[in-house]
């Protein structure tokens, strides 16, 4: 990078910035900053584990490419959140939010502990893909913020510059989607204990 | 402070905008409140479930490898990864304005050849640089990493130039035949035999060539132009 930052430490802007000139190094931390956020949005549409990670790398490629074409490199985060969905779109494996998705896990993976469980060694592959199946339910809007605060770590304003909206439209945004989620899975907030 | 007052909190917690302080508080306040401790509980359980639910099976590190070895690969960069395929018919995609400003057309015919120019990678051009203002990378078809531009710098077949910002360069392709490369642009030279192709992905490329000259062509993502007369200007925005 130019200014000898870190790249890790870098801000979007710088590693846009440097990306556009076809440093790939400055890419990659783009995309390991942001690749959950793009998993999960996919995997709200698709409810797929493997197809949101090909549909993901296809969006950081697709980024990549038209990259010249981001008018405000601070919002890189809320430009690939559209091009993920795009690329949902685009591939046809759009799940329509009202219909029923069937899960086809194998039992014994059902049950099983999550793998890589950090905060709720309870936590069933049964458990995440009703979690899934509820953020997948809320409107568009809700779930882009949803995963930008939970799966990101971005707080609201940061979200609200993402998006280029108002802070205090995504605050609402996120207690209704929040208050939603509450209600859909109250079963497992019963059931699973954090402590 | 009352349980209203812990709300704020509650609503910081989710937001993110909670500081040290203030989440120490509200740690305190729910261990003996019950009501705000169920609320606490919920959003804290909720953020943690959404965020394992979506969890990738690649690390972000291993997919970070993964895109830079695709884009390695394809020796793709921004604006300029399609020069391959350059599919025509594609006018609805970009907003692209093509101008043409013909002005004598003479000696379309003459030089011209039959066929395809032979392309021949790595082939030094004869060209040379005119001038260059401000930073103007070149990126060699058989090398990895991207080059600063100097007058005194070679051009090869297949090279990959990209004016950065405000940056212009000049190249003399022959006796008063000269390109300007505009600001901002990425372009290549495809060939240069006889007959001359330069591919543009974004930017300007002004020619003002000989009369009569060699037929000359510039690609771009919405077709193939060719100069018929001796100055114009190709824009892909």
């Amino acid at each position: 990078m130019a200014d000898n930052t870190e790249p890790h430490q870098a801000s979007d802007e710088n590693l846009v910035a440097c990306s556009r000139q076809g440093d790939k190094a400055c890419f990659g931390v783009l995309v390991e900053r942001y690749w959950n956020m793009a998993v999960a949005m996919a995997m709200t549409r698709t409810q797929n584990l493997t197809q949101a990670e090909d549909i993901a790398q296809e969006s950081f490629l697709r980024a990549y490419i038209h990259l010249h074409t981001l008018k405000k490199p601070s919002r890189f985060a809320g430009w690939l959140g559209s091009i993920v969905l795009r690329e949902v779109a685009n591939s046809g494996r759009r799940v329509r939010r009202e219909r029923q998705v069937s899960i086809s896990v194998d039992p014994d993976v059902l049950n099983r502990p999550a793998a890589q469980a950090g905060e709720n060694p309870g936590l069933t592959e049964q458990h995440r893909a009703i979690i899934r199946e509820a953020v997948g339910r809320l409107p568009e809007k809700y779930r882009a913020v949803v995963i930008m605060r939970f799966v990101t770590g971005m707080p609201v304003t940061q979200i609200a510059e993402q998006l280029g909206m108002r802070a205090g439209t995504v605050r609402i945004w996120l207690h209704r989607a929040c208050q939603t989620l509450r209600k859909e899975i109250p079963p497992l907030l019963e059931e699973v204990d954090l402590s | 402070m009352s349980c209203k007052d812990y709300k704020y909190l509650i609503d910081a917690f989710v937001d993110g905008t909670i500081d040290a302080s203030g989440l120490e508080t509200l740690k305190e306040h729910v261990t003996i409140c019950p009501a705000c401790r169920k609320e606490y509980e919920d959003f804290s359980k909720v953020r943690c479930f959404v965020k394992e639910a979506f969890v990738s099976a690649t690390s972000p590190t291993q997919a970070a490898e993964a895109v830079k070895a695709e884009l390695s690969s394809s020796a793709s960069m921004p604006g300029a990864s399609q020069f391959g395929s350059m599919p025509i018919g594609r006018k609805a995609l970009a907003a692209a304005s093509v101008l043409l400003i013909c002005g004598i057309g003479i000696g379309f015919g003459l030089g011209r050849k039959a066929g395809q120019a032979e392309v021949n990678l790595g082939r030094p051009l004869s060209i040379d640089i005119a001038s260059v203002a401000g930073t103007v990378l070149v990126k060699h078809a058989q090398a990895k990493p991207w080059e600063e531009l100097t007058p005194t710098s070679s051009l090869f077949l297949g090279d990959l130039v990209h004016t950065v910002g405000r940056a212009t360069m000049v190249l003399s392709i022959g006796k008063n035949s000269s390109i300007t490369i505009g600001p901002d642009t990425v372009c290549s030279v495809n060939a240069f035999n006889g007959e001359s192709e330069f591919s543009l992905a974004r930017g300007r490329i002004e020619a003002t060539l000989e009369s009569p000259h060699p037929p000359f062509f510039i690609n771009t993502l919405q077709g193939r132009l060719q100069a018929l007369g001796t100055e114009f200007i190709v824009e892909v925005k």
